[in-house]
């Protein structure tokens, strides 16, 4: 390994010293072929900028997703599996949420543009994890103007203090909006209507989620019943 | 300083295929069995590079935490198809870096805030990774100084980020102006080989 080679790349060899290297450059192979290997070292050293040389910041705690646990070997169809929510997504979700907020209010009297879900259409919302729940059902009608849908519920558990129901247009833990919350009586069964802000047929899913009351408008990943929403 | 640095030509893949060893094949077992100490070793060996390259693109460290746990999620849930011999873990790890930071650039562009950061690095260029992608190689480099040996590390640091002539260096670390140099070429060897274990593979 010649030291020369490091002052010729990092230009501190005096002119005579410098033309006398390159002529030997010229001259041997094998010095020729270490300067081409790490003349490129040094441009991408001398490109680096100062806060890539500055000390590596703290590393914040991995938040890793409940199930880190080696993966199912068959998987339910997506739409039948809970929520895995990442943190940016339920970020965004919260500021989709309120844009959302805002656009319902200024366009109460209804969209411009139609929703491609049949007019009237009734899905059946059923337990995302089989033999959970059991009994626990609710059909959705979605109305005909497209801008509501009328959900009856059975057979759910009764909200806890602390604990809501919230339903949602759902199609990826990145894509989903939230229709309305609400709490279920001792009886399990209640009937609401919530707003459609968003055209249902651009979504798979009717979710209802169980919702701890903790100020966080993201999805809890508990989801309860789901239905598959297809465009006719 | 120069802002764009010189293209390295991968080592020939042969060449490259006898130094792929052990350790990228090991946690390659781990990610493909979604082993969580091998999540937890990625975090620790990884996380810094990975972060620091994200706070710098993002300006924003806040965001580039929540693109983080996106990326360490990603790779969590990407890591049964990774495969040592299409790359290092560092240039996956980088790269699905590069996509989530874009990912949030894109998003941002809408928003007022942070104007002369993230919005130059798409609206400079017509390609918007290109920006992104000379930060990907500063900080893939930044990490592979971190494997040098402390003096050989020191040295560049000096050289490359403190702007000190070989002499310079010497006078201030008392270290002889020939060892300084000789120190200078092995350390510049040793980046240039870890480049090559880096390559493509």
């Amino acid at each position: 390994m010649n030291e020369r080679v490091a002052g010729y790349l990092l230009g501190e060899l005096p002119p005579e010293e410098r033309a006398a290297f390159e002529a030997e450059l010229e001259r041997d192979p094998a010095l020729r072929t270490e300067v081409e290997r790490l003349a490129p070292v040094v441009s991408r050293l001398e490109a680096m900028e100062p806060a890539a040389w500055a000390p590596p910041p703290e590393l914040p705690p991995l938040a890793l997703p409940p199930a880190a646990a080696p993966a199912r070997e068959r998987r339910a169809a997506w739409w039948r599996r809970p929520l895995s929510l990442r943190p940016l997504p339920a970020a965004a979700l919260a500021v989709v949420l309120l844009a959302l907020g805002i656009a319902a209010g200024i366009l109460a009297g209804g969209r411009a543009d139609e929703g491609t879900v049949s007019a009237g259409r009734v899905v059946t919302l059923v337990p995302v994890e089989p033999g959970e729940d059991d009994g626990a059902e609710g059909t959705a009608t979605l109305a005909g103007s497209g801008d509501q849908a009328t959900v009856k519920l059975r057979g759910l558990p009764p909200s806890e203090p602390g604990q809501f129901y919230e339903l949602w247009l759902l199609n990826t833990v990145d894509d989903m909006v939230a229709l309305g919350s609400f709490s279920v009586p001792a009886s399990g069964e209640l009937d609401v209507t919530v707003p459609l802000p968003a055209d249902a047929g651009r979504f798979a899913a009717l979710d209802l989620s169980l919702e701890p009351d903790d100020g966080d408008p993201a999805h809890s990943t508990i989801s309860v019943l789901r239905a598959p929403l297809e465009s006719s | 300083m120069a802002a764009v640095a010189t293209p390295i030509a991968p080592a020939p893949r042969r060449l490259v295929r006898l130094r792929m060893t052990g350790d990228d094949r090991h946690l390659a077992d781990g990610l493909r069995r979604r082993d969580a100490d091998t999540i937890a070793r990625l975090h620790a060996e990884y996380g810094r590079t990975v972060l620091g390259f994200l706070a710098r693109t993002l300006r924003n460290r806040s965001t580039a935490e929540d693109v983080f746990q996106q990326v360490f999620l990603e790779a969590w849930e990407r890591g049964p198809s990774f495969d040592p011999a299409r790359g290092s873990v560092l240039t996956w790890l980088m790269t699905i870096a590069r996509s989530r930071a874009i990912d949030q650039l894109r998003r941002r562009v809408p928003e007022p805030r942070d104007p002369a950061g993230s919005l130059a690095l798409l609206e400079g260029e017509t390609d918007p990774g290109a920006s992104i992608d000379d930060l990907v190689e500063q900080w893939r480099m930044a990490h592979l100084l971190g494997r040098l040996p402390p003096e050989q590390a020191d040295l560049l640091r000096r050289r490359f980020y403190g702007g000190r002539s070989q002499s310079e260096i010497a006078a201030e670390t008392g270290i002889p102006l020939g060892t300084v140099k000789m120190r200078m070429v092995q350390a510049l060897a040793r980046l240039r080989e870890m480049i090559d274990e880096e390559g493509d593979r």
